[in-house]
């Protein structure tokens, strides 16, 4: 063995301490490769699975995250209600980018394609903050009591206050409020039918069961109908002509036409929170099971074991 | 000072105390230990059996019918849950309300264990025992099955009739204290007799003694004062005997010698009698003088103490030179002392000593043999002891004078007095001494045969 390599070996091991002591490193998800990731706040780890159902790389995660969002399909932030940062990584290099001093009690965060910016919800302080690409702060709003489902539609940003009953619309780039609808109480997960239906699940009030989907009309916030479905439903989808509807009270998931027909139920996993629309499947995670399932026409294809908690699903490359 | 019953009323009312609250705790254990635990086992069973009503599915409205039913006859709270929201399935949104089960309570239950836990149920608002059934299909958690039976804790069981309990514990302390209290006065109460009598003995009344009521240590103790107050009293009255014998003894020579020498001084006597008086005083004063002689030999002989040291001392020697000093005394009654001599022996003695013991009882022999008689010193070896023997062939005593024979100043023949000169002191005196010679004697004596004196003192061995 030469000196060189002997040298060269001595700086390697040297880079790799030093890198020990900084940020961890995940393994790389190639660019081009679509994925359903599941986010398992158990374990706490993310499972990224393909086409295919197959758990291709699993993120073992070092700190307690709650919660993860797709940033531009190439990055994803992680972001945890008892953590004081949120943390973005480059899926292509596993790498950490930057991170964003949110302090603590961060729900849920989205990112807004078109502006580029980061919308987070903060439960502990009640507000909703922008933050753009780099992790700066660009505005804040307080909103009502622990603000956590938000959805964007029409240069509007609609958030769910989970402890209160209302539902506050903010105006997207100034966060200036525009209207307050009342809405029930632990009202969770939002979808928007047909542009003029705002439908709004929940987990119901206090230990009273919510079993429906209300319908406002979107112009004026008013209750329109409500949907009878199974048991909490709490997570929501779409594609062209049906609303996929997850209830965990009762491991269903339901499919409603735009009309308010439910069109098909299906029982699949144990306690779900969460439906997706990837590729031709529909997917939902069982936290209480740990499992992933990829569904077609109301029927399980695959049953895919993840790490504990899958609560959340990230998507990319939802469409062929 | 504390008094000894005091003492021991409070170490065995603490003991009595301890006992209770020993007994509370030890209670208390076994109420956790096997009524809880118990419980515990028959809740299991009971939830376990009602568990295989569920056959997978949805929990039924029927089901939880039945289960309701089972709770209306069941001694225990049983009932059925379905709903998500009690069984924290929503636990990773934020909950602000009490769920029936916890998130980790939960990952337990879907992985089909039971649950037991005792302890505050904030929804029963008591301590209660539970048992939670899970009713699991396909990994879900479809429902559960809790048992409860309130916990009355045996503290919170008192807490209700908490003085009740303080006051008859306390009631029963005190019962047995009081109980305790009267037991060991009585037991002390020979105690404090015997304490009242000694003190009364302290106070000079040696007649007292004390009821001996009971066998236990108590009664002998009681016994032994008395024996011990006796032998007090006796040595009491012995001494003041013979106290008044010591003056009486010298108050006649006195008036002897004080009554001839006034009527000598007056000149009451004759001239031709005047002779014979002054031998009768010259008399009287020998007789003072050798009875104070012999009361400081016997007062020597008894307050002989161990640091007067023996010697060996060959017997024979002494013997001749006693029979020496006698012989003369014995002649004048015409009697004949024959001394039959072991030469060979050898005693640890003091020579002064044996020698006066051995005078002593051949000046008694001689006092009382019949003139002419024979009178035999002999000494022989018998084993390790020496033997000597004065044997004479006088009056002899009576059987029931011998006894009394060494007390002192005391005389067989009463009437003969003091005119045949001796004191009564001189058995006491060798009495005194052969016990300071670690001897024994003896007296045997028939009357109108003789006396015969026997001494054993110990040979010395090695010489």
């Amino acid at each position: 063995m030469s000196w060189k390599k002997i040298w060269t070996l001595f700086i390697l091991s040297f880079a790799m301490i030093l890198g020990g002591c900084q940020e961890a490193t995940y393994p790389a998800i190639p660019e081009t490769k679509d994925f359903v990731a599941s986010v398992n706040i158990q374990a706490p780890s993310i499972s990224f699975i393909n086409e295919q159902g197959k758990v291709f790389t699993t993120w073992k995660l070092e700190e307690g995250y709650t919660g993860a969002t797709l940033i531009h399909h190439q990055y994803v932030l992680l972001y945890g209600f008892q953590l004081k940062k949120a943390v973005v990584y480059n899926l292509s290099t596993g790498k950490q980018v930057y991170t964003i001093d949110t302090g603590l009690g961060v729900t849920n965060a989205i990112y807004d394609e078109k502006n580029k910016k980061i919308y987070l919800a903060n439960g502990k302080t009640n507000r909703v903050e922008i933050y753009n690409e780099h992790g700066k702060l660009l505005k804040d709003q307080k909103v009502g009591n622990y603000p956590m489902s938000m959805m964007l539609y029409n240069k509007q940003l609609y958030v769910i206050n989970y402890k209160d009953t209302t539902l506050s619309i903010l105006q997207v780039d100034t966060l200036k409020p525009v209207k307050n609808w009342t809405i029930e109480k632990s009202s969770n997960g939002m979808v928007i039918v047909e542009n003029k239906q705002l439908w709004i699940g929940g987990h119901g009030e206090g230990i009273k069961p919510n079993s429906t989907v209300d319908i406002f009309d979107l112009n004026n916030g008013k209750k329109m109908s409500q949907i009878k479905l199974p048991m909490m439903p709490v997570g929501f989808d779409k594609n062209d002509h049906k609303v996929y509807v997850i209830s965990h009270g009762d491991s269903a998931l339901s499919e409603v036409s735009f009309d308010g027909k439910v069109l098909r139920k299906t029982e699949v996993g144990a306690n779900p929170f969460t439906v997706n629309l990837f590729k031709d499947y529909v997917v939902v995670a069982g936290y209480d099971d740990h499992h992933v399932y990829f569904l077609q026409n109301g029927k399980i294809v695959k049953k895919i074991n993840v790490d504990k908690g899958p609560f959340q699903l990230l998507v990319r490359g939802k469409e062929e | 000072m504390k008094k000894l019953s005091t003492r021991i009323w409070t170490v065995i009312v603490a003991f009595l105390a301890l006992t209770v609250l020993f007994m509370y705790v030890f209670t208390d254990f076994l109420y956790e230990g096997l009524y809880v635990k118990d419980a515990e086992n028959s809740m299991v069973e009971i939830g376990e059996k009602l568990s295989t009503m569920y056959k997978g599915g949805k929990v039924t409205d029927d089901f939880i019918a039945k289960i309701e039913n089972y709770n209306e006859y069941s001694n225990m709270n049983v009932f059925a849950v379905r709903n998500p929201r009690e069984l924290s399935a929503c636990v990773p949104f934020d909950i602000d309300y009490d769920t029936l089960i916890g998130a980790d309570e939960r990952q337990q239950l879907l992985k089909g264990k039971t649950i037991t836990k005792k302890g505050y149920e904030e929804r029963f608002d008591r301590q209660v025992i539970s048992v939670i059934i899970p009713l699991t299909d396909q990994q879900r958690l479809e429902g559960i099955i809790y048992i409860y039976f309130p916990l009355a804790k045996i503290t919170e069981m008192a807490s209700k009739e908490v003085f009740i309990l303080l006051g008859s514990a306390a009631i029963f302390i005190f019962l047995i204290g009081f109980g305790v209290f009267k037991g060991i006065k009585h037991i002390m109460k020979p105690l404090k007799e015997l304490q009242n009598a000694a003190e009364k003995m302290a106070e000079g009344d040696y007649e007292t003694r004390v009821e001996v009521k009971s066998k236990d240590e108590i009664g002998q103790l009681s016994q032994t004062f008395n024996k011990m107050a006796t032998s007090i009293q006796q040595e009491d009255e012995a001494q003041k005997q013979f106290l008044a014998t010591v003056s009486h003894e010298l108050r006649t020579p006195i008036s002897y010698v004080k009554g001839y020498g006034e009527a000598l001084e007056h000149g009451f006597i004759e001239e031709s009698k005047k002779q014979e008086t002054i031998s009768l005083i010259v008399r009287e004063a020998n007789r003072l003088e050798k009875l104070t002689n012999e009361l400081l030999q016997l007062s020597r002989a008894v307050n002989q103490t161990e640091s007067v040291t023996l010697y060996p001392l060959p017997l024979a020697e002494t013997m001749r030179e006693v029979v020496q000093i006698t012989e003369q005394q014995a002649s004048r009654k015409a009697i004949r002392i024959r001394a039959e001599i072991d030469e060979e022996i050898i005693i640890n003695a003091d020579e002064e000593k044996i020698k006066q013991i051995l005078i002593n009882l051949i000046e008694n022999a001689l006092r009382y043999s019949e003139e002419g008689t024979e009178m035999i010193l002999s000494s022989k070896r018998e084993e390790n002891m020496a033997i000597i023997t004065v044997q004479d062939h006088g009056m002899g005593i009576p059987t029931e004078d011998l006894p009394h024979i060494t007390e002192r100043f005391y005389r067989v023949n009463k009437a003969r007095s003091r005119s045949d000169g001796g004191s009564g002191l001189g058995l006491s005196i060798v009495d005194q001494l052969v016990k300071y010679h670690k001897g024994i004697w003896h007296i045997n004596s028939e009357l109108g045969i003789g006396t015969t004196v026997t001494i054993q003192i110990p040979i010395l061995e090695e010489f």
